[in-house]
């Protein structure tokens, strides 16, 4: 018996040159298909936080706030309130806008607020700086705009807030 | 974009994982459709997305294991080099009616494998193949040698080598 009747391995397939050939669903398909990932590494769906600054004659205010959340997940608005005046505030009243914090759930603010989204801040000194936190939790789709409003007595500052959740 | 980096790394890892365990444990399902069908279920769950239930961080990871479907089966198809990296070679197990035990030890395949196999295509004795192949998605594949054995396979209208094949599952 020679070589060529008993072979080693049993006959391999022809070679074919490859050419990857796509249907017109797979040429529209497969680049959607891309696009999702491709835009999660450049950051699009992820997500992200904003920062505002509005200065009055009494007060400095900065806001960190989340621009993008996703559904169930947990977002940190954090609102610093510094006194810029040359005299002890004796009250500033932090509000939230009520239309915006609504559409979050489990909404967990500190310092506790008396009434519902002000936030009392008493006896702040000259540059002392306080803070104000407050855990958002996505619940509703889509874009939530409301304001954070800083009062004192005479003075205001106000700052728009802008969070998308995703679904 | 952690989401993106975990599916692919989870992705990797399982194939790593088969490849190392070899044919032997691929029965019925391509690696690739083995693995899809591990992780979808993942995506959904806490363990890989980081207890993020919502449908954008979903539809994030399953397109991109859908994406690296589609570019490993593309690079498989355009490459023989990395079809060879990605899917295990065949091994002959069986050559004109002689057991090649080096193979069989190697793929943990045992003769009761090979006879069960045989079985299920009619065929009794060892002479009567030509060739059993374990295959790369770790079917045994059974060639019967020509002449009178062919008669007892049940479709003989099997085009080719791959005359019939059996799964390793279907064993008793």
């Amino acid at each position: 018996m020679t070589t060529e009747q008993d072979p080693v391995s049993p006959p391999s397939p022809p070679l074919v040159a490859p050419r990857l050939s796509l249907t017109g669903k797979q040429l529209v398909g497969i680049p959607l298909l891309a696009v999702i990932p491709l835009l999660t590494l450049l950051g699009v769906f992820g997500e992200g936080r904003t920062t505002t600054h509005v200065v009055s004659p009494a007060v400095d205010m900065r806001v960190v706030y989340p621009s993008r959340l996703r559904y169930r997940q947990i977002g940190l608005l954090e609102v610093a309130v510094r006194n810029v005046s040359g005299h002890t505030l004796d009250t500033l009243a932090l509000s939230l806008d009520t239309a915006y914090v609504t559409r979050f759930s489990s909404v967990r603010i500190d310092p506790a607020p008396r009434l519902a989204y002000i936030v009392a801040l008493t006896a702040i000194k000259p540059r002392e700086t306080r803070l104000v936190a407050a855990e958002l939790w996505g619940q509703d789709y889509g874009s939530h705009t409301g304001h954070i409003v800083a009062t004192t007595p005479g003075d205001s500052v106000s700052s728009r807030i802008q969070t998308f959740v995703f679904p | 974009m952690e989401t993106v980096f975990r599916v692919a790394f989870v992705y990797v890892f399982v194939w790593g994982c088969f490849r190392i365990l070899g044919k032997r444990e691929l029965t019925q399902m391509s690696p690739f459709e083995l693995v899809t069908l591990l992780l979808i279920p993942q995506l959904f769950s806490r363990a890989l997305t980081r207890q993020d239930y919502s449908m954008t961080n979903a539809v994030i990871g399953s397109t991109t294991l859908f994406l690296l479907v589609f570019l490993t089966s593309a690079a498989s198809y355009r490459s023989a080099r990395f079809a060879r990296l990605m899917q295990a070679e065949p091994t002959v197990l069986v050559r004109r009616g002689q057991l090649l035990d080096e193979h069989l030890n190697r793929e943990r395949i045992s003769v009761g494998d090979i006879y069960s196999a045989m079985h299920k295509v009619g065929l009794q004795h060892l002479a009567q193949l030509e060739w059993a192949i374990l295959e790369g998605d770790g079917k045994i594949a059974l060639v019967p040698a020509a002449g009178g054995s062919a008669a007892q396979v049940p479709d003989q209208s099997f085009r080719g080598a791959a005359a019939n094949s059996t799964s390793l599952l279907d064993r008793g």
